[in-house]
């Protein structure tokens, strides 16, 4: 492995634990559907079969993002605590926009899930929707929408504050960001096909809107932060199918950085697939948090070039620990350390005669043979 | 004695050192991965006994002024393998062995000095 992999490694490694578990993820998908089933058996607006739901934003794009801790944000002055992952659902309804109040099917959902003993003391009333938490696991909000027409996938949701219906496209978001996603697959593929075990790798792309939210969660005020959905946007839009992690952040701040120069005005981010809704409306609305954005953006870049320069084991150690918090770190070294070793368990470990380096694959290698570390441990 | 050095040296181009008699002492560099330093280590043999494995440079570092580098015999030397185990016998080529351990000794001590836990297994002797 060159250096550059074993930092992709780490990468990896970071965002797989930042992902639901496997466990956590099967929970959520049983839960919503529970949760959609409750609401179609009910009578009325809100009911029927031919609604539907289903998952959007992270938990579509396998994206989301496990909550920072108290301790990994040791050290720095603003914290916000959050205690569960953010999933998001749309719960499509049969009905057409312009018969129905957006405030009446809010309601008339709420009052749905107020009829079940589990959700009614799970509830939150939101701004465009109903939240169910599952204290310290995760909330699910549900969206509810109607479809706006039946040959695109816009969907048209109710907002409180206007008591108005606003259009959107997450299916259409989805595609988008998959299709993006998708560049460059094929060598992606390749590339981790050597690696032992890899069932924890995913798309680079991915993994770099994982870890832009990490950093973002781990780096900005609350006030300042730039919202799940913007950060996913720019990063899909600015991805040209690299094929590493590393390579991605580092054309992604390049490219931001060349965006963000080319204008003294706010960088516009729209909707690819719904251009009038605009993701980028709190940094017109508050300056301030883009300043702050591009200070940030500078500052990630920087870290990620010294890291290209110098790749070294402590410096990626040092870094991460600044841009994504030293419990994500930790934990991804950790689990490479235990793959290693279980290589070794499995006699398959190498170490290359020219430079003793350990690994599955060494072309000129010696096996290691088992051993057992020993030792007085007296200093 | 003479089998062990030839080895050493045929299978590690990068190792220089020799024997006499029944003492041998060999040099190198060892780099458990790409993202670590190369390590210079010393291999010390005397027929017969344990081999002994110093690292020279870059120095090994503590995690705290009090705190113990796991798996080491005074501090000095790296405990590649369990004595009474049947890990290692004279009739194994240093080559094969205390050399390979060595680098995964180094990889699981970097892991250490990063994490505070050693992941690589082994028996500790208080």
């Amino acid at each position: 492995m060159t250096a550059v992999s074993q930092l992709e490694e780490l990468l990896q490694r970071i965002g797989y634990k930042l992902d639901l578990t496997p466990t956590q993820h099967q929970l959520a998908e049983e839960r919503y559907k529970s949760v959609g089933k409750w609401l179609q058996e009910a009578q009325g607006v809100i009911g029927g079969r031919n609604t539907e739901i289903y998952p959007q934003g992270s938990m579509r794009l396998g994206t989301t993002v496990k909550p920072v801790k108290r301790e990994d944000r040791e050290g720095k002055i603003f914290y916000q605590e959050q205690k569960e992952y953010d999933l998001d659902f749309v719960y499509e309804l049969n009905l057409r926009p312009e018969e129905n109040s957006p405030m009446a099917v809010l309601e008339a959902l709420e009052k749905r899930l107020r009829e079940h003993d589990g959700y009614k003391r799970m509830i939150e009333r939101k701004k465009r929707c109903v939240r169910l938490v599952y204290s310290n696991e995760f909330h699910m909000d549900i969206l509810p929408a109607c479809s706006m027409s039946p040959h695109s996938t816009l969907i048209a949701i109710p907002d409180r504050e206007r008591r108005a219906w606003l259009s959107s496209n997450p299916k259409g978001f989805a595609s988008w960001f998959e299709g993006r996603a998708g560049q460059g697959k094929k060598e992606f593929l390749e590339s981790i096909q050597p690696l032992p075990d890899h069932t924890y790798a995913k798309p680079p792309l991915v993994r770099v809107v994982q870890l832009l939210k990490r950093w973002r969660d781990h780096s900005f005020n609350k006030e300042m932060a730039p919202c799940s959905i913007l950060l996913t946007t720019l990063a899909g839009y600015l991805f040209q199918g690299e094929i590493g992690i590393l390579d991605a952040l580092h054309s992604f701040t390049t490219r931001l950085k060349s965006e963000i120069g080319q204008s003294n005005r706010v960088l516009r981010v729209s909707n690819p697939t719904n251009p009038g809704e605009i993701f980028s409306e709190q940094w017109e609305k508050f300056p301030a948090s883009y300043r702050e954005f591009c200070v940030q953006v500078q500052s990630l870049g920087e870290q990620i070039d010294q890291l290209l320069k110098n790749p070294g084991l402590e410096k990626a150690q040092d870094i991460f620990k600044n841009l994504f918090g030293e419990a994500s770190v930790k934990d991804a070294l950790k689990d490479s350390a235990l793959a290693l070793q279980k290589l070794r368990e499995e006699g398959r470990l190498r170490v290359d005669v020219k430079t003793g380096i350990l690994g599955a694959a060494a072309v000129r290698s010696v096996a290691v043979k088992p051993n057992n570390f020993f030792g007085n441990e007296i200093l | 004695m003479a089998i062990q050095d030839h080895l050493i040296k045929a299978t590690y181009p990068n190792f220089e050192g020799g024997c006499q008699r029944n003492r041998g002492s060999w040099t190198g560099c060892i780099q458990p991965t790409e993202l670590s330093p190369s390590y210079k280590v010393k291999v010390e043999y005397v027929s017969g006994e344990r081999p002994n494995v110093y690292v020279l440079d870059p120095a090994l570092r503590h995690r705290e002024p009090n705190e113990p580098i796991p798996h080491m015999y005074d501090q000095k030397r790296l405990c590649l393998f369990y004595p009474s185990s049947g890990d290692w016998s004279p009739a194994d080529p240093i080559a094969h062995t205390v050399i390979p351990w060595a680098s995964l000794w180094l990889y699981f001590y970097e892991i250490w000095f990063l994490t505070g836990e050693w992941l690589g297994k082994g028996i500790h002797s208080e």
